[in-house]
Order: C-alpha cells, then structure tokens, then sequence
C-alpha cells in the first residue's frame, strides 16, 4: 500500500498552494521518494495576488547536513503589481529516512513612489529602495528517502577511464597517471580510488572536479591524478567500484583493472647527491637584456625632453591672429570692422581715429593708422 | 563725456577698481531701463559694484541671494491672512525697489526665475488679484557663476531675453589687482557718496533721445541682426545657429547703441558704437547648435564673424 501510494506520489503532481495576504504559493517536487545521493526537483512558485503593493522576495533553503541543494534556475516574469516568480532546487538527500526540507521566505513590499524616488538622482546621489520586510514562514516539505544497497559507492550513471604514462620505471621513479569518472549523477567522489599496497608510495592531488547542474540533473567529470613509485616490481591489484543507478534501479561495477608494473633496481650511491655546486643548466643572461631596455628607455626619455628644449628654443615667433587681416584691409571702413568684431577695448584709439577718418573727415591718413596700428599689434606679440 | 556720468564713475571707482566694461554696462542699463546679466567667477566685485551703484544714485536696492529653496513669493509678496480681522493684507516682496540684486540667479529653480518674468517685461507685479506699477527706475541686475555645473537650473531662453545685456566679467590686470590687495588689506576702500539723484537719472535718459542715429545705421542694425537668423542670405555659416536673435534684440541693440554714443560724448550712432555693445546684447540671445557646440564655437565669435562679414554703413 505504501508502495503503491508511494509511486503514485511520484508520478502526480504535487503542490502545497497556501494563501498568504498579498501572494499564493505552490511547491512541485518531482520525487518524493527518492533514493540517498538522488536528485530531486523542487520548484517553488509565486504570484502575487494582491496588485496594490509592489513586492519583490527573496527565497532559498536552509542548510543542512541531510541534504546538499543547488538552485538551477529562476524566472522572474511581470513587474512590480503583477510579480512571478519560480525558482528550481536540484537536491540531493544525503542520508535514508525522513528528510524534511526547510525554507527561508522572505517579502519585501514597497509602493510605486518609493520605486521613482529610487530612480531618481544620478550616479552621484544614489538612493536605496525603501521595502518592509516580513519573514514567511513555509512548511518543511519531507521526502522519504530511500537507502542504498549496502557497499555502493557512486549513485549515478558513470564510466570509468584511466591512464599510465609507463608500465617500465627506475626504482624510485614516479609513475604517474591518472583516473577519471564521467557521467550523470552525485558528484562522484571517493576518498581512496586506490586499494593500500605495501611498499608502494602514492602521491595524490585533489581531484579536479567538473560539475554543472541544471534541472535534468548533474553532468560530472572528476579526474584523479596520481603518482606511484617503488624500490621493487609491483603490481596494483584490480579495483572495483560499486554504483547504484536509481532511474533503472541497477547496480553496476566500475573496474580499475590489475596493472603490472616492472622496477629496474639501481644502486643507492647514485641516488646521492654529490656535487656541491653544479654547473647551471643554462646560463642566464636576462638581467643584460632587462639592463638594455631600461637603458634604452632612459636614454629616449632623456633625449625627448632635450627635444622639447630645442623645439621650445626654435619655435618661431607667433603673430598676432588680426596682423594678417589688418594688413590686407583696403580701406578705414574695412579696418573699423574689422576692430569692431575683435575686441574694440584694446584698439579704441584707433576706432576713434578710423571713425574721425571717415564720419568726421579728418586729415589723417588711413595709412598712417593702419601702419601704427601694425606696430601696436607687433608689440602685443 | 557728460560731467554726471564722469562723477557717477569717480564715484564708483571708489569701492571698484577696475572692471570698467562692467560699469559702463550697468550703466548704459540704468539709461535704457535694461536689465544686466553679470557672469564671473566669484571675488570679481560683481555684487560690490551693484551696491556702489545703488549708493551714487540714492536709489533703494534690495539683494536676493538665489538659493535652490527659495519660493515666488520670497521675492514678489504674498497675501497674507490677519485672523484678529479675517482679512488678507499684502506683503510686498523685496522686488519692490529701485535696484534688484538677484544674486546667483541660477542657483534657484524655474518656478522662483519665472517669478521675474512680469516684473521685467511690465514692470508690474501681480499678487493675488492686485496687480502694483512699480516705480521707475526699476533695474534687474542678476549674477550668476559659469564654473558650477551641479545643483544649478540654466535659466529659460525667455527669460534670458529679458536681459538687455549679458556681461562676462574678466579678472583684473596685475596692477589693479595690486591696487585691490593693498586697499582690501588696509580695508581703506572710500564709500560711496551719493551724486546723482531720480530726477537726474531721468534727466540723462532724456537726453539720450537726443542723440540722432542714420536711417543707413538702423538697417545695419536690423541687418546684423537678420544675420543671425538667416546666417545663409549673408553668406555665412548656417550650421552653427539653432536659434536666432528675437525682436527684442534688435530694440537693445538700438537701445544699447545710443547709449554708448552718449556714454562716449558723440551726439550720434557710428558703427563702432554698434560694436562695443552687440557681443553684449547678443551673446546670450543666440542658441548654439550641437554641431557648434561640439566644436567648441562660442556665440561671441558668431556675433565677431557676423560684424567681420556684413559691411558697414
């Protein structure tokens, strides 16, 4: 009967809707009796009922020892008085029984006003969103979780590759290689991946662990690099890993089979270290190349700003921008216009002779004001 | 040049050093009834010059400092309701005087700038339903600062029309700042005696109706102001102005004119009067372009090219 009942929770759709007082809420959890290290499917959803407020949440599961949770997905639809939210939880029970999920809900109501106010000002004078914040609580969803047939070690569906560089090695000399477990499912990690052997050291990085989870569940690649030496032959017995595959309810092994490797013995005088000072490898004659170049670099700084002397010393002489126009007027009407449009203040004596000149007919020369008034301009420079 | 006007600039000299384009400007404003737009950057005595003015002409002056939270009816009154005889009595606001001093216009937003917009066109305030003739001679004279960027409202194109003049205040020579440094230190600045009266201020505008200007004089006139509006008919640039000069314009720049003549001791207009004023009349009445703008044209050399390019009378 539980069975039954069980399967048949799998399979319908189930929502917890509840009514708080501005939004309706409804969780969709794909497995409810899953195995320990299966993924399960959570998705909350949100709509807010009331239109009159702004609301924005802010949502996610507690953290605990009895479950591992990634969150893979949210759609935020409608805006401000119309808000959808739905956030996906990939999960993963971490021990058999019953595992209650908990959440942290939290609603945050503003009004429109305070949204423009927020808006407003500029990248100087930013200003924050005024919300009021009030805590929802939400009721643990509680999953049955199945345990694992005794002796699994990966719950997934993975394959298994490995590699030594060499099979032949000098004794003492590190053999490296490297293993590594592809597919989908709980990050497949082991603490040891080799079985303990006497006489064999093993040197072992962390794992380098690829993962990326999505609503279809976890695609992994972990690799495991390692090194082995020995004094003497030796040979790695076969290693066998258990994993459980929950979608097909299977159990299935990964082998690491038997390796044999051969050690050349050599004598242990030569492993000693007998010079004191041995020869460099190769000479090194960056600092000569680094000396050149700040050299280099010193020497155009010094002769830029020489440069610039020169330039400043032979730099002719600028002229005055009205010298040109004011030599090729023709006449005292010309030149008036001229000194009308570029600052009267500095030639009013002048504007004063043109304008007895041609109003007042006096008898100065035109060419006599326009050559003084080449030689005050001459002074200006 | 007339002796009031010689006495009215010894006098200011007295609490000014320097800064004669601004003293003839202001007074040129005081002869037409024009209202100044002064931009400097602060310490240039814009608003000590305004106050010796005040002083040599025995005038009222009132000063508004233009700050962001300042309301319409800081400066033109408000009704005010008397609950011990359920009635309203008007408080006058400090535009009621002679001379107005809004210091740092556009420190105030548009609403309290638009509140000047009556007073300087009619000179008339309306308040509530009473609408006050204010007595001649009334004069705006606004300062504003070129250098801030921030926390300040651009006054309006409509109301920057309403300014006859827009003067760009310079620092001093070296010598007269020495003379400054010594007198401000020593605080030895003489004040300011009063020399000129209403009835002698109405007597100088009198005579400036006086001074003739040729029919050929007026249509250069229009002409460079034409010029600004229609840059292509006088060969001219047409790309750099979005707006021209308004009809306004062309009655300050006659205005203006005349005024300086006076100013100079002539009995007539001649072209170099035109000439000392236009950049003033004009400069704040033309709009740039963005093309111009981006370029980094200014309308002083529109209005330079402009007088280079149209011949005169």
């Amino acid at each position: 009967m539980k069975r039954s009942l069980g399967s048949l929770l799998l399979l319908l759709f189930y929502s917890t809707l509840a009514w708080s007082e501005d939004f309706s809420h409804s969780f969709t959890v794909d497995n409810y009796q899953p195995y320990v290290k299966e993924a399960v499917l959570l998705k909350l959803e949100i709509k807010q009922t009331n239109h009159d407020k702004v609301l924005f949440f802010n949502f996610n599961l507690e953290k605990s020892p009895n479950y591992h949770f990634q969150r893979v997905a949210i759609k935020e639809q409608g805006k401000n008085h119309f808000a959808y939210r739905q956030y996906s939880y990939l999960i993963y029970p971490l021990k058999a029984g019953k595992v209650n999920l908990h959440f942290k809900l939290q609603k945050r109501a503003t009004t429109d006003e305070s949204i423009s106010y927020s808006y407003s000002g500029d990248r100087d004078n930013v200003k924050g969103l005024v919300t009021m914040y009030s805590d929802i609580h939400l009721s643990p969803v509680t999953l049955e979780v199945k345990a694992l047939p005794k002796g699994t070690e990966l719950v997934g569906n993975f394959k298994l590759q490995h590699q030594f560089l060499t099979h032949h090695a000098k004794a003492y000399q590190a053999i490296p290689f490297e293993v590594e477990i592809q597919g989908h499912g709980y990050p497949p990690l082991l603490k040891n991946i080799l079985l303990s052997e006497n006489n064999i050291t093993l040197f072992k990085e962390q794992p380098l662990i690829k993962s990326a989870s999505s609503i279809k569940g976890t695609e992994n690649t972990i690799s495991y690099s390692m090194a082995l030496s020995s004094s003497k032959s030796f040979s790695l017995k076969e290693r066998d890993i258990k994993v459980f595959n929950p979608k097909t309810q299977t159990n299935y092994v990964l082998t690491l089979p038997q390796q044999d490797f051969t050690i050349e013995p050599i004598k242990p005088s030569s492993l000693v270290d007998k010079e004191d000072f041995p020869k460099p490898l190769k000479s090194d004659f960056s600092w000569l190349s680094n000396f050149f170049s700040y050299f280099i670099v010193f020497v155009a700084g010094y002769l830029t700003a020489l440069a610039q002397q020169w330039k400043e010393k032979s730099k002719p002489k600028t002229e005055h921008p009205l010298y040109r126009k004011i030599k090729k007027s023709k006449n005292a009407k010309e030149l008036l216009q001229l000194l009308m449009a570029n600052n009267q203040d500095a030639f009013k004596t002048t504007i004063e002779a043109l304008e007895n000149l041609i109003y007042n007919k006096s008898k100065t020369s035109f060419k006599s004001i326009k050559e003084a008034l080449e030689t005050e301009i001459k002074e200006m420079d | 040049m007339n002796t009031k006007i010689t006495q009215l600039k010894n006098e200011l000299s007295k609490a000014v050093i320097g800064q004669e384009n601004m003293i003839e400007a202001l007074i040129i404003g005081l002869l037409c009834e024009g209202h100044i737009l002064i931009e400097g950057v602060p310490g240039l005595a814009k608003t000590t010059t305004v106050n010796a003015l005040s002083q040599a002409l025995g005038l009222n002056s009132k000063r508004i400092q233009f700050t962001p939270d300042l309301l319409p009816s800081d400066i033109i009154g408000a009704e005010i309701y008397n609950p011990k005889e359920h009635s309203f009595s008007i408080k006058k606001g400090a535009v009621f005087t002679h001379l107005l001093l809004a210091d740092e216009i556009n420190r105030a937003p548009a609403k309290v700038q638009s509140a000047l917009l009556e007073v300087m066109q009619e000179r008339q305030i309306t308040i509530g339903d009473t609408s006050f003739k204010l007595e001649a001679p009334f004069l705006v004279m606004a300062t504003q600062n070129p250098i801030e960027q921030e926390g300040i409202y651009a006054l309006p194109e409509a109301q920057l029309d309403r300014f006859m003049m827009k003067i760009l205040v310079k620092h001093n020579s070296q010598e007269e700042e020495l003379a400054i440094m010594k007198k401000g230190a020593k605080k030895s600045f003489e004040s300011v005696n009063t020399v000129l009266n209403k009835e002698d201020l109405q007597e100088l505008q009198k005579e400036l109706e006086n001074i003739h200007i040729d029919d050929a004089i007026e249509r250069y006139m229009v002409q460079l102001i034409t010029a600004t509006r229609e840059p292509k008919k006088f060969n001219l640039d047409s790309d750099n102005i979005m707006y021209g000069a308004s009809p306004r314009a062309s009655i300050d720049l006659y205005k203006a004119s005349r005024a300086k003549a006076f100013l100079r001791g002539n009995d007539f207009v001649s072209p170099a009067d035109i000439g000392y004023v236009i950049h003033d009349v004009l400069r704040h009445r033309i709009v740039l372009s963005y093309e111009a703008r981006a370029k980094g044209i200014t309308s002083d050399e529109i209005i330079s090219k402009i007088v280079e390019t149209l011949p005169i009378p």
